[in-house]
């Protein structure tokens, strides 16, 4: 079965997964990783644990309305999760802004990972978080949907169902800020 | 960009232990209805079963006596609607806060016609005030408008204590007895039962309230006079549904639920009555059977200000 399904591309899975609902699990095996570490660089591993499994419940129940013509579930999946990201925006801020006052990240980090030594952010990092912190949600979320996961600019209007023509606005406007602290040594 | 590409690069990847419970999860949850099915036909059979019977006897004693509304039905619609608000497990707003609302919805008709066009389909965002004084929209260009909203109640108002059908319905009489209906030309000015009805389905319909609200409304709903049960009533999304239905003087509106959970999916409205001489309209004509509203809710959810997804 594994083998066979191998090969179908996500919206294949999808329209399968009507009458057969356990392989929509092939979509949780294909992303999920990608999607917590997302997910997690955001507001932590903890908060990310549950978006993932939200994220996939939330896809699957609305597996019917999925359009086929896309036929990768990627921007989809991730735009489900950032809107789950969203509900956490205020303790998102609130993290980012703490590590560009004392440069310490305390994004929450699983127990196990404690002895991980916690270097110092530079000054630089330091300020890009204040920079993140003060972007608008719209704008940090095609941010970091670009810059971090890849996701194409129409992927991008795909994930959150705006025009692409907003996806190149709020990114220049988010570039600029990230450029104004950092200098203008990437000319991108 | 490389920067922002690095930020936090050593963030940890999701560990075993997680992945699997969230795998869990979904499968779970897609092994869940398989189990279901049956019993959950079963239930869906009887009730539409049940409301088939009473609607007969009302449309019976509604031809003898107009005024009389199928109680039974709408009633039995009423009271099940009531109980599985209860079972709501929707996120509880508080004061400050929006419900963004995406709907699938038969645009307006092209060239200034009259009603929407019911061939074509468009998604539209709304964000409603959770105090239900406020509404807004987004403009093509982005920018937010932010307007007034009808009937201007909220969670808080209709939540105050005690919190029944009766007075749900008196704060909402209340409130309409303040305002002017201006209509156009011939029409005529929608009955107190009609603005009631209105009225109840714009707050079911748009606004964030608590499960003992929304259940005071359905069971309200089913005592207003002329209220009726329809069944199999297509939503925008084609999906269909049992609808509490309402024939004013002029339309006929639907506000369609989920034959089995009684969740809120979209709403219907149809003009049962043609007009001449319409100065406001093109042409002046509004015929009869011109789709008024076609709506599915794809979405709805608390967010923190008016814009927010």
């Amino acid at each position: 079965m594994t083998v066979e399904t191998a090969e179908l591309d996500d919206a294949e899975l999808i329209r399968r997964s009507a009458d057969d609902p356990e392989q929509f699990a092939l979509l949780f095996d294909r992303y999920a990783r990608q999607i917590h570490l997302y997910a997690a660089r955001r507001i932590g591993t903890q908060a990310a644990d549950d978006i993932v499994a939200e994220t996939f419940l939330a896809a699957f129940r609305r597996r019917g309305s999925y359009d086929p013509s896309y036929r990768l579930a990627r921007p989809w999946l991730y735009g489900i999760a950032t809107t789950l990201v969203a509900r956490h925006r205020r303790q998102e801020e609130r993290m980012l802004r703490a590590l560009a006052r004392t440069g310490v990240d305390p994004l929450p980090e699983p127990v196990a990972d404690v002895v991980v030594d916690r270097v110092a952010a530079g000054d630089r990092e330091r300020e890009l978080a204040g920079a993140l912190a003060s972007l608008s949600r719209g704008d940090r979320d095609v941010l970091l949907l670009v810059a971090w996961e890849e996701l194409s600019y129409e992927e991008v209007a795909q994930a959150l169902g705006i025009p692409v023509g907003t996806v190149r606005s709020r990114l220049h406007r988010a570039r600029r800020k990230a450029r104004a602290v950092l200098g203008d040594e990437e000319p991108e | 960009m490389k920067a922002i590409k690095d930020f936090r690069r050593d963030t940890p990847p999701m560990t075993a232990a997680a992945g699997n419970a969230a795998r869990g999860r979904l499968l779970a949850a897609a092994l869940e209805p398989e189990r279901r099915r049956a019993p959950r036909l079963g239930w869906r059979l009887a009730v539409a079963a049940a409301l088939a019977v009473t609607v007969g006897t009302g449309v019976v004693v509604a031809r003898d006596q107009p005024r009389t509304t199928p109680v039974a039905s709408v009633s039995e619609l009423g009271e099940r609607a009531a109980r599985a608000a209860y079972d709501d497990r929707g996120q509880v707003p508080s004061a400050g806060q929006w419900l963004y609302i995406r709907e699938l919805q038969a645009p307006q008709s092209a060239d200034g016609g009259y009603g929407v066009d019911v061939s074509r389909r468009v998604v539209w965002e709304q964000w409603t005030s959770v105090d239900g004084k406020q509404v807004a929209a987004l403009y093509p260009d982005g920018r937010l408008l932010v307007q007034g909203n009808h009937p201007g109640l909220g969670a808080a108002d209709l939540g105050r204590a005690p919190v029944t059908p009766e007075s749900v319905l008196a704060m909402i009489r209340q409130k309409l007895e303040g305002m002017e209906w201006v209509v156009d030309g011939p029409q005529t000015p929608p009955s107190a039962e009609e603005q009631l009805f209105q009225a109840v389905y714009q707050l079911m319909g748009t606004q964030a309230l608590p499960p003992e609200v929304r259940a005071a409304l359905f069971r309200g709903l089913a005592t207003i006079p002329g209220v009726r049960v329809a069944t199999e009533v297509a939503d925008a999304d084609g999906r269909r549904g049992v609808a509490f239905s309402y024939t004013g003087e002029s339309a006929r509106y639907d506000l369609i639920l989920d034959p089995v959970d009684y969740r809120f999916l979209g709403t219907s409205g149809v003009q049962t009555k043609g007009y001449t001489g319409v100065a406001d309209v093109k042409g002046g004509t509004i015929a009869a059977g011109t789709p008024l509203t076609l709506t599915a809710r794809l979405e709805a959810r608390i967010v923190d200000g008016p814009g927010q997804r």
